[in-house]
């Protein structure tokens, strides 16, 4: 990638894209193929696509603590290593350092961020689902929250747009929950999973097992060959960055893309403080920066302003980006800046150990699992004591040597034992909605500062009764699914879910039809600053139970698409 | 020739006065200083020996090598000293003091002098203590609760061993890019689990 450090010396660009992960990358790519000259900003360090991901192609044994981290890096991510999996040897410097970037919790929220280009695009799960009308319309019907100002069909075109670019290889169902998408081959399943999927499906009409919809290349086109993409290689080692370009990051993806028009300024080290916003020409003209490692501040302007600084981080930019005309930040005439915060309720389900199937075996390590889209409180079954549903994420594997840990014994025979297949498990673990609540919350605390000097945020955000309810079913349904199937010592396990460690945090800058009770408009554009877009998950309206980047990333085209279209009537 | 390579060739070159944490990161820096000093860096030279010969009991060489071979020692003596905190590196250490204690009462020998049977009969007494100790801990609040001396060892064991390239490659079935994936195949005899 070239940093063009002469443009850097320039300071005005048509767009400024602050932020480059999921994204921001898409904001870049589709602004810069529209003729525009951009300018991404990145908070955190340049990481370079293949040669950046150092431990991509490490062995297990070049690990000096084989996977562990010491104690000094532990102290230094303890927040970051809340989730249990995302500070390891191999990963943990994806992970900022919870020292050098605090912030205050009311009630325990889980931030996990990764301050670098690319963003959490390179860490991300990389499950990938379409939210469908049962969601937009959910909020309206029950009268919970605000109404989403679109609908399936103002999005589906979009999503087909995404899709077909990024890579998303899955099987298609037919379901009105979860609808279909354009899809590469999806992936196998194991023997167990197939079985449960038979029983189950034979059982309950309206629970389905399919394979995960992931954004991963099995069958690259001709325009994914060309930016240097290739087949997943089934490693399962994607969170250490992809050296193959299987999985969609800003790297493998939009960033070559973006690159690719000549028209892209990537300036790394960058954090953004705030839009600066110009009371006579009410709009905004450009962003102020701090440089993470100089310190020095600094401007840059543009026409049009996208924040994809991720949720919390672009409402903190707006909070942040106070002036006469916006005292409570900039677009927050509603007064809901901030407000909704929202994350999916997981960390419950069940597991169990499955007798058959002992010359079964597999090859290669599928970086999926299987999916089971919602099933409660669907249009015309008998409603639930909640209101929303829930999916599962999960799958079967034979247990490997870590059984030993658990087993009495040692010597030949002991270790004889640990060098073959163990038998065969299988878990569904939920994913529930949360429900919009106006006090769950995020604010500017100026009574603690970061390293840069900058104030923190401050979290109030909890999950409340609906959600506690939602989660006995979450537990029960999967118990009696894997029972259902044959599997024994089935058993439910709920160990407890707090805000942001499903690492969808979103919902603090909302979109709406309604200027009183949202931030941003249909087209994510801030209803009362016309040329700032902002098209994270700040803009959700409701959670769903689905994963949510790809629809950041289907709203981010959809929103670059009109923002070119403004400028050009020079509406902007 | 990857990162760790290269600083140990550096650090080599340059002689082992050389402040060798501040040249490797945080990750490679105790690996690299055993590497280059040859000495442990818990562990005394007898513990270091002695962990060797109590991994080889837990994996001993069968039809492929066992963790002595795998250089298990090496990889407890540098977590335990990064990874584990003081109270428990020091449960380690004195449980290494306890096992020669038990195995001067039984044969007035420390344990790495003892015969085979000797050291399984050993190694026996202290995986029933660990038992007892389990579940005497099961009534106790969580944060009292510990991973008993034997327990610890094994856990590093298995890892160590498991995760080398000796017992990935050669007690299991290592392939680094799979390249594809079928979910559902035959068991052929005989076939190892795979490594990861």
């Amino acid at each position: 990638m070239n940093l063009n450090i002469d443009s850097i010396k320039a300071t005005t660009y048509d767009a400024i894209v602050v932020g480059s992960g999921i994204s921001g990358g898409w904001a870049a790519k589709e602004l810069t193929e529209k003729g525009l000259k951009v300018l991404m900003l990145e908070r955190g360090e340049n990481i370079e696509h293949i040669t950046g991901y150092k431990t991509a192609m490490t062995d297990p044994w070049q690990f000096p603590h084989r996977g562990r981290v010491p104690t000094e890096i532990a102290e230094e991510k303890a927040v970051q290593a809340r989730t249990g999996y995302t500070v390891s040897e191999a990963s943990e410097y994806l992970f900022v350092n919870d020292k050098d970037n605090p912030y205050l919790e009311d009630k325990r929220f889980d931030w996990m961020r990764g301050y670098h280009v690319g963003g959490r695009s390179l860490m991300w799960g990389r499950q990938s689902y379409r939210l469908g009308d049962l969601d937009f319309e959910a909020n309206i019907k029950e009268g919970v929250g605000a109404d989403w100002p679109i609908r399936y069909k103002d999005i589906s075109p979009w999503y087909d747009y995404v899709e077909r670019f990024i890579g998303v290889s899955g099987s298609r169902d037919g379901l009105m929950q979860l609808p279909d998408g354009q899809f590469q081959p999806p992936m196998d399943m194991y023997c167990l999973e197939k079985h449960v999927k038979a029983e189950v499906e034979k059982k309950f009409k309206e629970r389905v097992i399919t394979i995960g919809r992931v954004a991963h290349i099995t069958k690259p086109t001709a325009q994914q060959t060309a930016l240097g993409r290739a087949s997943c290689q089934y490693r399962n080692l994607c969170v250490r960055g992809c050296p193959y370009g299987a999985y969609f990051s800003t790297q493998s993806a939009t960033l070559p893309a973006a690159m690719k028009t000549g028209r892209l300024t990537l300036r790394p080290h960058s954090i953004v403080t705030s839009v600066i916003y110009d009371e006579t020409k009410n709009k905004a003209t450009g962003v102020r920066v701090v440089d993470e490692l100089s310190r020095e501040e600094l401007t840059f302007n543009a026409k049009v302003i996208f924040l994809c600084a991720s949720s919390m981080a672009s409402t903190y930019i707006l909070m942040n980006s106070t002036s006469n005309r916006f005292p409570n930040g900039l677009g927050n005439d509603s007064g809901v800046l901030g407000h909704y915060v929202m994350d999916h309720h997981f960390r419950v389900g069940a597991s169990g150990m499955y007798e058959g199937f002992a010359d079964k075996y597999y090859y290669g390590r599928r970086a999926n699992g299987i999916y089971v889209p919602r099933f409660r409180n669907l249009p015309g079954q008998q409603k639930r004591d909640y209101l929303r549903g829930f999916g599962y994420q999960g799958g079967a594997s034979r247990m490997n040597w870590g059984r030993g840990n658990s087993m009495e014994g040692f010597g030949a025979s002991f270790k004889d034992e640990l060098t073959k297949p163990g038998p065969w498990v299988m878990n569904l673990g939920g994913f529930g909605e949360c429900l919009p609540y106006f006090e769950n919350k995020v604010v500017i605390d100026k009574s603690k500062k970061d390293k840069w000097g900058l104030p923190v945020l401050r979290f109030d955000a909890e999950f409340k009764d609906n959600e506690k309810r939602m989660r006995k079913d979450m537990g029960n349904d999967a118990a009696e699914m894997l029972e259902t199937a044959g599997l024994k010592n089935v058993t439910i396990n709920d160990v407890g879910s707090w805000p942001g460690l499903g690492i969808h945090e979103m919902g603090t800058a909302r979109m709406g039809n309604d200027p009183k009770q949202s931030v941003l408009n249909k087209f994510n554009q801030v209803h009362s600053c016309k040329n700032v877009f902002c098209t994270d998950g700040a803009f959700m309206v409701s959670a769903s139970c689905v994963n949510p980047s790809l629809t950041y990333m289907a709203m981010t085209a959809r929103a670059t698409n009109y923002a070119v279209q403004e400028l050009k009537r020079q509406s902007l | 020739m990857n990162r760790r390579d290269a600083l140990m060739r550096v650090a080599a070159m340059m002689g082992t006065t050389l402040a060798l944490p501040a040249l490797a990161d945080t990750l490679e820096a105790s690996a690299v200083k055993r590497s280059v000093s040859g000495k442990p860096l818990l562990f005394s030279a007898d513990q270091d020996a002695m962990v060797a010969e109590m991994a080889e009991v837990i994996l001993p060489t069968t039809s492929t090598p066992g963790a002595k071979a795998a250089k298990v020692n090496e990889v407890i003596d540098i977590v335990l000293k990064d990874c584990f905190k003081q109270k428990d590196q020091q449960r380690f250490l004195d449980g290494l003091t306890h096992t020669n204690e038990i195995s001067q009462a039984a044969y007035s020998k420390n344990f790495v002098a003892l015969d085979n049977t000797q050291r399984t009969d050993i190694m026996t007494k202290l995986q029933a203590e660990a038992a007892q100790q389990r579940n005497a801990m099961k009534t106790v609040p969580a944060d009292q609760r510990y991973t008993p001396f034997f327990n610890m060892l094994k856990e590093l064991t298995l890892m160590g061993y498991f995760t080398s390239e000796v017992g990935a490659t050669q007690a299991l079935n290592y392939i680094a890019v799979p390249g594809r994936f079928d979910g559902c195949m035959d068991l052929k005899p005989g076939q190892k689990a795979w490594a990861t």
